[in-house]
């Protein structure tokens, strides 16, 4: 009686353990998804642009708290200024600008914005380079991952990782694979302990079953962390 | 009902509050209305600044506008209904510059501070 007891007791102790775990780590997301967000976003277009194209660089300066802003800003294009001024934006809204001027580049030259803004929330900078990454690291990245998801037409862009893995929408692919991953390992842990105890045949069946899909999801979360610190270092 | 399985019951409950939060707080990408948009356009023969004032108050609201080009000085103004966009478009030539310094200034009613300035560095060609 008084082993099963002592069973039962350090079963809960190890499903409290890893509800605890579950709760720092959504935590830690919920955290830092909140302090990610930007009131400046820019944009760039074309991704990759032609001599004598026009390129249109906008920002956005937002104001989501409930009193007016008054943000001055500098827009810099490889180095020069182009643009500065200061904005007063009311509650909720944004300010947007755009800078549409003829690209005189050779193709595959880089051309780097930089956008910095001041205001009673802070400082914020904000850098965005055409093209996006070096030729080489870009293609042998794209490859990779088209090959490995076989989805070769279509992962043929940046934009593309930055809609499905970036952290610019609130939910993407990256954040549902890493919840479905953490999920499964809860469960497995959890499965461990009702199997030692009392042995089900079901749960036992289900566990291998899910190890393997845990494995996979594990090799794309590690592919998707890999592909996006190689892109951070290469910004 | 031991203490243990309280604390699990109460652990439960926080993590699926803390799901909740994640699933309904997180920034999910909407953008706040836009209520200015200025832009420069270099064209085939001159750059056309553009501004599109959109009057978010219940009530008229006159618009003065500066466009200083170099030493020349422009003004315009411009009254706009409550909830209404105007565009105020101003082309720049480039016989026009000298410096290439051309700045921007929108006031609002009786402000005295302009609500939007921007001063533009652009080249001759």
């Amino acid at each position: 009686m008084n082993r099963q007891k002592s069973i039962l007791h350090n079963g809960l102790a190890l499903k409290i353990g890893i509800t605890w775990l579950c709760i720092f780590l959504l935590a830690g997301f919920f955290i830092a998804m909140k302090s990610n967000a930007n009131p400046i976003s820019m944009s760039i277009i074309p991704e990759v642009p032609k001599i004598g194209e026009p390129i249109v660089a906008t920002f956005k300066i937002s104001n989501s708290t409930d009193e007016p802003s008054t943000t001055s800003y500098q827009l810099y294009i490889n180095g020069k200024l182009v643009e500065s001024g200061s904005t007063v934006i009311v509650p909720q809204t944004s300010s947007k600008h755009q800078y549409a001027y003829a690209n005189t580049l050779e193709r595959g030259e880089q051309v780097n914005f930089v956008l910095k803004t001041s205001s009673d929330r802070g400082n914020f900078v904000k850098a965005v380079s055409l093209p996006a990454y070096p030729p080489q690291l870009m293609s042998s990245f794209v490859s990779f991952a088209a090959f490995s998801t076989s989805v070769m037409s279509s992962m043929i862009s940046m934009e593309y990782f930055t809609n499905i893995f970036g952290a610019a929408s609130g939910i993407n692919t990256g954040i549902v694979v890493s919840l479905v991953l953490i999920a499964l390992l809860i469960f497995l842990e959890l499965a461990q302990g009702v199997i030692n105890n009392k042995g089900v045949g079901v749960l036992v069946r289900y566990r291998l079953s899910l190890r393997n899909v845990a494995t996979i999801l594990l090799i794309i979360f590690i592919g998707i962390i890999f592909t996006r610190i190689v892109m951070i270092m290469a910004i | 009902m031991s203490r243990l399985r309280l604390i699990f019951i109460l652990s439960l409950i926080i993590l699926v509050g803390i799901f909740i939060a994640v699933a309904y707080l997180v920034p999910s990408g909407n953008s706040p209305v836009e209520s200015r948009k200025l832009q420069i356009i270099k064209g085939d023969k001159e750059w056309i600044l553009q501004c599109n004032i959109t009057n978010e108050t219940e009530r008229d609201v006159q618009y003065i506008i500066h466009v200083i080009v170099d030493d020349a000085m422009y003004k315009d103004s411009v009254v706009v209904k409550p909830r209404k966009t105007y565009t105020y478009i101003h082309h720049i030539y480039p016989q026009q510059l000298d410096e290439g310094k051309v700045t921007f200034a929108l006031y609002e009613g009786e402000k005295a501070e302009p609500v939007e300035q921007a001063t533009y560095y652009i080249d001759k060609d």
